[in-house]
C-alpha cells in the first residue's frame, strides 16, 4: 500500500499500476478523498462520479488481475471539462440550460481516454458555456484557486486548471479557444499544450472551429503521456488531422542545446504586463539560456490584428450556435453570458470571411517568421496578469488584454504551451509560453521536458493539497 | 458591420431575444469593440489584386504602430 498516491504524478501513478504496486481502486479512492476534503471550498468540480470512477477502476484491476494488455493510461483519474460530452455522466456546460443534461455517448477524446484506460472521475468547472465571465448567478459559483483560495481560478477551464493542482485527479482536459486552457494552467502552475489544429479531434462537442481540446498536467511527461491518448485522426470530423499519432513520451528527451528561441520584446513590452510577470518571464528566459538555448529578439507584427480576428470568429460561432435557444430559453441564460453570446448576431457573413482572411495571412507569416530565422519557437509570458481578478478589470478584459499572446494562435493553429515559471504576490502562480510551428507539437514538449527536470516548480503543490 | 447606433442594436436585438433595458445597455458597451475590430479587419482587406501585409501590421497589444485603428477583441478566454 502506498501512502497518498494523489500525491505522484500521473507517469509514476500509471506506472506503480502497471508494475502491481498499487490498484486502480486505491488510486480512486485517495482522489476521492481529496475531493471529498476540498471541493466544498474550491468548487472546482460540477459533477463528482464516484460511482462510476469506482466501477471503472475495478475493472481495470480485474483485466490486470486476469493479465490482460492495459492501455497505456490505465488507472489514470481524469477529470473533464463540463462542455465535454460524457456518456452517462451529466454535462451541464455549467448552464441551467443543460442543468439534466446525460449525454448517450462520449465526445471522441474522452472514449480516447477511456480507451486508453483513463478513469473520468468527474465534470470541471467553466464559464457558462465557456463564454463571458464567471458569474454567482452561473448554475455552479466560480471556481477558487488553491493555491490562494480567495482568489478565483482565471477561465473559462478554471475547474480544470484547480483540480489538476489540487490533485484530485491526476490530469484534467480543457478546452482552448483563446486561451481557456492555456491561461489556467499558466494560473496553476501546471503544463499545457493547445496542440496543433486538428490533431485532437473536437468530434462530438459543441466548439467552435479554432478552439482545441488541451491536457492541464503537473509535468510536461504526463502531458506528452496524455496528449498522446487524445491524437488521432477521426473520419467524422472533416478538420481531423489525417497522420499517424506521434510517439510524444516515448521520444520526450531530446538535447535542446543551440536551439533557436525568439523573443518578441517589443511586443510584449508594449502589454500592460504586471511586475510580477516581467520578473518571472525574465527567469524563465535566464533559465532557456542555461540550457543552451539561444535567444533571438525578433519583430512580430500583426498579434493584436489577430487576436481581434479569432474573437470576432469565436463571437460569430457563439452565436450561431446559440441563436435559436437566446431566442426561446433567454431567462435560462446567465444574465452575463446571454449578452456576450448576443454580440455575434451584429456581424455580418462579410466580417466574419474578413476575420478569417486575415487569420490565414498571420498564420503564413508567423509560419515564416519561424522557418525564415530559424527558429524552434516564441517565447512570451502566458497571461499579462498574475491574477484572475486582475485580469478582468474594465477594459482590459472587454478588450481581450488577458488573452494577448494566446488568442493569435487560436486563430492560426499553431501549438503553444504553457510552463510553470513563477509566482506573484497574491500567491498565484505565473506561466510562460512557447508557440512552435504546425505539428512541432513534439519539440515543444521536448523543450518543456528538459525545462522540467532543470527546475522545480512541478514538485510544489498548493498549501492544504499535500 | 451595419449596426452603427445604439438605436439600430435595440432593434435588432428585440427581434432575436426577449432582452431588457439592462441588456442592451450591456450589450451596447460591448460592441463597440466588435464594431472596432470588424472595421479594423475590413481596413486590412487589399484591393482584388493585392494580399495582406501582415508585416505591416501593428507590432503592439493595443494595435498601434500601424496605419489601422486600434484593434478590440471581445469575448471569453
Amino acid at each position: 500500500m502506498i501512502g497518498s498516491p494523489h500525491l505522484l504524478t500521473l507517469s509514476q501513478q500509471i506506472r506503480l499500476l502497471r508494475e502491481g504496486e498499487i490498484t486502480a481502486v486505491e488510486l480512486v479512492q485517495a482522489h476521492l478523498d481529496v475531493i471529498i476534503g476540498l471541493n466544498p471550498r474550491l468548487n472546482s468540480f460540477i459533477t463528482v462520479d464516484s460511482e462510476g470512477a469506482l466501477k471503472q477502476a475495478r475493472a481495470i484491476d480485474t483485466a490486470r488481475a486476469n493479465g490482460e494488455r492495459l492501455g497505456p493510461l490505465a488507472g489514470a483519474t481524469v477529470g473533464v471539462k463540463d462542455s465535454i460530452p460524457t456518456a452517462g455522466l451529466k454535462t451541464t456546460d455549467n448552464s441551467r440550460l443543460l442543468e439534466n443534461w446525460i449525454p448517450d455517448e462520449d465526445a471522441a477524446t474522452v472514449a480516447r481516454l477511456r480507451k486508453a484506460g483513463a478513469i473520468v472521475i468527474g465534470k470541471t468547472n467553466l464559464n457558462e458555456f465557456g463564454w463571458s465571465r464567471p458569474s454567482e448567478a452561473d448554475l455552479m459559483p466560480p471556481p477558487w484557486n488553491p493555491w490562494n483560495p480567495d482568489r478565483m481560478s482565471v477561465g473559462s477551464s478554471s475547474g480544470s486548471g484547480a483540480v489538476t493542482t489540487a490533485r484530485m485527479a491526476a490530469a484534467t482536459i480543457g478546452t482552448d479557444g483563446g486561451g481557456s486552457a492555456l491561461l489556467p494552467s499558466g494560473a496553476h502552475n501546471l503544463f499545457s499544450i493547445k496542440p496543433t489544429h486538428g490533431l485532437v479531434s473536437r468530434l462530438g462537442m459543441d466548439h467552435n472551429s479554432h478552439s482545441e481540446i488541451s491536457p492541464l498536467c503537473r509535468t510536461a511527461l504526463d502531458t506528452a503521456i496524455m496528449l498522446e491518448s487524445m491524437v488521432g485522426y477521426e473520419p467524422g470530423d472533416d478538420m481531423s488531422w489525417p497522420g499517424d499519432v506521434p510517439e510524444y513520451a516515448a521520444n520526450i528527451e531530446e538535447d535542446i542545446r543551440g536551439w533557436r528561441i525568439g523573443i518578441p520584446r517589443d511586443f510584449i513590452a508594449s502589454a500592460p504586463n504586471e511586475s510580477e510577470v516581467v520578473d518571472v518571464f525574465d527567469s524563465f528566459l535566464k533559465t532557456l539560456e542555461s540550457l543552451g538555448c539561444e535567444l533571438v529578439d525578433i519583430d512580430l507584427r500583426g498579434m493584436a490584428e489577430a487576436r481581434a480576428a479569432n474573437f470576432l470568429v469565436l463571437n460569430s460561432e457563439a452565436y450561431q450556435r446559440h441563436q435559436k435557444s437566446l431566442r426561446s430559453s433567454w431567462n435560462a441564460y446567465g444574465p452575463i453570458t446571454r449578452v456576450y453570446l448576443l454580440q455575434g448576431a451584429f456581424l455580418s457573413a462579410n466580417d466574419l470571411l474578413n476575420a478569417g482572411e486575415v487569420g490565414r495571412a498571420f498564420k503564413n507569416y508567423f509560419s515564416h517568421i519561424l522557418s525564415d530565422q530559424s527558429l524552434k519557437a516564441i517565447a512570451t509570458p502566458t497571461s499579462p496578469f498574475a491574477t484572475a481578478e486582475r485580469s478582468r478589470r474594465p477594459g482590459e478584459h472587454s478588450r481581450g488584454i488577458n488573452a494577448c499572446y494566446t488568442a493569435p494562435f487560436n486563430i492560426t493553429g499553431h501549438p503553444s504551451i504553457s510552463l510553470p515559471a513563477g509566482f506573484g504576490d497574491a500567491g498565484i502562480p505565473v506561466g510562460a509560453m512557447l508557440t512552435g510551428d504546425l505539428h512541432t507539437d513534439q519539440s515543444l514538449l521536448q523543450l518543456a521536458h528538459t525545462y522540467d527536470e532543470t527546475t522545480d516548480w512541478s514538485t510544489l503543490s498548493p498549501p492544504n493539497c499535500s | 458591420m451595419e449596426y452603427r447606433n445604439n438605436e439600430q442594436v435595440a432593434a435588432r436585438a428585440a427581434q432575436l431575444a426577449s432582452v431588457s433595458s439592462d441588456d442592451i445597455e450591456q450589450l451596447n458597451d460591448l460592441l463597440v469593440g466588435v464594431r472596432t475590430a470588424a472595421d479594423l479587419m475590413e481596413s486590412l482587406i487589399r484591393e482584388f489584386d493585392g494580399e495582406i501585409d501582415v508585416s505591416k501590421m501593428s507590432g503592439t497589444v493595443d494595435g498601434t504602430g500601424s496605419s489601422s485603428p486600434n484593434p478590440v477583441g471581445e469575448g471569453s478566454n
